[in-house]
């Protein structure tokens, strides 16, 4: 890593450019989603610490995500009092099979913002209290709202499958280009 | 396995509400099936990249969005005790630091862009200045104009639509809309309709989904409404009509005049005239045709203030009501009330015993009536739990056989048996938490049971369906697991036929379905995406299944073939209830206010 050449982006810069996808491959290995913050926010700290071991013509996303696995199984040895969904043999194969591109994923953001705006009121206020800056659980939600959780569990699931049908759609028609 | 039960437990799975066997199931398939990572990663992605859009969305910065995302705010007010909060505080400031530099430039961005916006803001108000497209009438509940530029606001009394508006009416809400030229669009719950383009050349609407209720006014040949949904292209020359746009079909049923009706797959066109439905299905498996829609069905009594929930007795001469705190009784071929019970508690279950002479009821909070009708005043009794609280109830048809669901935990649903004296045991409790309940007996009142049930020691089923979509069947008297199914999401509403052998249930993503219990097969009757089904009843040979609709209708299917069999327009905005009498020719719907309708059935 040449941190000083005034012309290459900084290890930092580069984490930037890759965040989503990174908070997105620990969210998959790390449910929780207040858990899976910290374990991103320990990824950034290793990165911006070893920044020098990367390679400049090195595939920068792979090699952050080797440091994510890392940290999520370090997580993982150290919640073992409290059960985790899956064991570490399947999150190593999880692990394995994460794809995607920031190319891609730049895309996928471009056409979920657009599905968004297509979303029900109902539906979008529900996805908006769910994900917001101060997100709700959804009994937190069905409080708020005055519905019942389960009602809340239905909406975010329609919501969620008619966000991934429609990014798709978004996708294949070239809306998102 | 499909990918609709793969998706529900991801979901579940993110809002932290897996069950441990379902992680077992989820834990086998991701090990097995590459195809169920890939769906895996593409959820967990769109889950990472729904918190980042909506934070920006709703209008957060980029700086503000790296301050509270790596909760740098919350760490700079803690005291950086350990060396590792430390780092972390030093970590998440610097990419705080560094997103605050992106969110200069998304303020620079801003600045750039807002003159654009306001242009094209003006623009737009020059477009909908003049006459509306449409004027909303009345409204119930929630209804959301959207514009063409994605501004949603809350649509008041006497809002006016234009070319290119969107009307949105949320959950239990209803509109009525006025068009410009005099027709009237009434939208049902969860309904979308867009005004396409209405202007001198073409009058253009999109029902995008959900179902709509047209008395149009006679059209111009040069220039009709014409009605788009995803699969039909409908044209209306002056009718009366009820339209449903859902994910797989479209459908439309005319009361009045005809339309022309065409599948947008194939072309196909189809005129459909009074008494006359068509279908047009995304992916069509044979032609379009009109075919008839029939109602056998003729008001004969309206009592008004009855209740909310309704039974007849089993020789068809009495009809229990129940509302808010009174049980009533009424003579069903004069429509007078009859007895009325003292103000107890409200109650929403109800059945006679085989007699005719008693009434048995429950209520969701566990409260019972026994009533000998004879009797100068009905028993009550409390049903309750140690913990928790009662949910949902259930009564067998002969009134002697009631289940209860708990929020317990541990799960709680209590099965009891009401003796000739009126009596109550816990038979057996079986340890689930459920939501939705239905329970049957078969008690044959005099008539032969069944080969399939001959010999058998239990005749008391009870399904019961919880809010991950499990529903369960169980032998009531053995509390042994008959089947098990797992829906897309809870069958909210639930009924089993008398024999046991099929189970019905509506839920939000499921739509309506039927299941033969012992051959496992399954039908959708109506879908998940059109007017709501508030409550279901099978006629006591359980050859017709009955569903009181969100929409103010009753819809009747052949449980054999699936096709329907009538479709009863109520004159009431919404049907809450319903009840068949056992020889299936009296029917008792529950409409707004607590009125109660009787009706005959033709020969």
């Amino acid at each position: 890593m040449t941190a000083n050449n005034p012309h290459q982006p900084t290890i930092e810069a580069l984490f930037l450019q890759h965040a989503a996808a990174v908070r997105g491959f620990v969210r998959g290995l790390v449910p929780d989603r207040a858990a899976a913050e910290d374990v991103f926010q320990d990824v950034f700290l290793t990165v911006t610490r070893r920044g020098a071991d990367f390679r400049r013509d090195g595939n920068f996303l792979a090699w952050v995500r080797g440091i994510a696995r890392n940290k999520v199984l370090e997580h993982h040895r150290r919640q073992r009092s409290v059960p985790l969904p899956f064991d570490e043999k399947l999150l190593n194969l999880l692990a394995d099979s994460a794809e995607g591109s920031d190319q891609l994923l730049e895309l996928r953001r471009e056409a979920l913002t657009k599905c968004l705006e297509r979303l029900a009121p109902r539906a979008r206020e529900i996805v908006d209290l769910r994900y917001a800056e101060q997100s709700l659980s959804p009994p937190e939600i069905a409080e708020r709202i005055a519905w019942t959780t389960n009602a809340v569990h239905v909406a975010l699931s329609r919501a969620r499958a008619f966000l991934r049908t429609c990014t798709q759609q978004v996708l294949a028609s070239g809306e998102a280009s | 396995m499909n990918d609709v039960r793969l998706q529900s437990l991801i979901d579940a799975l993110l809002d932290k509400r897996l069950s441990a066997s379902d992680q077992d199931e989820l834990a086998a398939r991701l090990r097995s099936s590459p195809e169920a990572r890939r769906l895996y990663w593409e959820l967990v992605e769109q889950e990472a990249l729904l918190q980042d859009v909506v934070c920006e969305s709703a209008g957060r910065d980029l700086a503000r969005m790296a301050a509270n995302d790596l909760s740098v705010g919350e760490l700079l007010r803690q005291p950086a005790s350990t060396p590792v909060a430390s780092q972390k505080l030093k970590a998440a400031a610097t990419l705080g630091r560094w997103l605050l530099v992106g969110g200069g430039f998304v303020a620079l961005a801003m600045v750039l862009v807002i003159p654009f916006f306001r242009s094209s803001s003006l623009l737009q108000d020059t477009v909908t200045a003049g006459e509306p497209t449409a004027k909303l009438s009345s409204l119930a509940g929630e209804v959301w104009l959207t514009d063409s530029r994605q501004k949603s606001v809350k649509a008041s009394s006497a809002q006016a639509f234009y070319s290119g508006d969107r009307v949105r009416v949320g959950e239990e809400s209803a509109a009525e809309l006025t068009l410009a030229d005099g027709t009237k669009v009434m939208l049902s719950a969860e309904s979308v309709l867009h005004f396409q383009r209405f202007d001198a050349s073409s009058k253009v609407l999109q029902l995008e989904y959900g179902s709509a209720e047209v008395a149009a006014e006679p059209q111009s040949p040069h220039r009709p409404l014409v009605i788009h949904t995803q699969q039909a292209r409908l044209t209306v020359l002056g009718t009366r009509f009820r339209l449903y746009a859902g994910d797989g079909d479209s459908r439309v049923e005319l009361e009045e005049g005809k339309v022309q009706f065409e599948r947008q797959s194939d072309g196909q066109t189809v005129e459909v005239a009074a008494g006359q439905y068509a279908v047009a299905e995304a992916e069509p498996a044979k032609p379009l045709a009109a075919e008839a829609l029939s109602s056998d069905w003729r008001l004969r009594q309206v009592l008004h203030r009855a209740g909310a929930r309704v039974a007849f007795s089993h020789d068809g001469a009495k009809l229990a009501t129940a509302d808010a705190d009174r049980v009533k009784l009424w003579s069903v071929a004069t429509g007078e009330l009859q007895q009325m019970a003292e103000k107890m508690a409200r109650f929403d279950c109800l059945a006679f015993a085989p007699s005719n002479e008693t009434l048995v009821a429950i209520g969701e909070r566990g409260k019972v009536l026994y009533w000998p009708l004879d009797a100068a005043s009905p028993l009550s009794r409390e049903l309750t739990t140690a913990t928790g609280n009662l949910r949902r109830c259930a009564v067998s048809h002969d009134g002697r056989w009631l289940a209860q669901t708990s929020d317990m935990a541990a799960g709680y649903l209590p099965i009891w048996h009401v003796d000739d004296a009126g009596e109550i045991s816990l038979i057996r409790s079986i340890p689930m938490k459920m939501s939705s309940v239905a329970i049957t007996a078969t008690s044959w009142l005099g008539h032969p049971a069944p080969a399939a049930a001959a010999g058998s020691p239990s005749h008391v089923r009870v399904a019961a369906s919880n809010l991950n979509g499990t529903t369960v069947i169980w032998d009531a008297e053995t509390g042994s697991e008959l089947a098990r199914y797992r829906f897309r999401s809870q069958l909210h509403v639930l009924a089993l036929s008398d024999d046991g052998r099929q189970l019905c249930g509506y839920g939000n993503a499921t739509g309506l379905l039927i299941l033969d219990t012992e051959s496992g097969e399954r039908k959708t009757l109506w879908p998940s995406d059109s007017a709501r089904v508030h409550c279901l009843c099978f006629s006591r040979d359980g050859r017709e299944l009955l569903a009181a609709m969100a929409d103010g209708l009753v819809r009747g299917w052949s449980t054999g073939t699936g096709e329907a069999t009538f479709v009863l327009p109520t004159d009431d905005a919404r049907v809450f209830s319903l009840a068949v009498s056992d020889d299936g020719r009296s029917l008792a719907t529950v409409g707004d206010k607590g009125t109660v309708k009787l009706w005959q059935r033709e020969e």
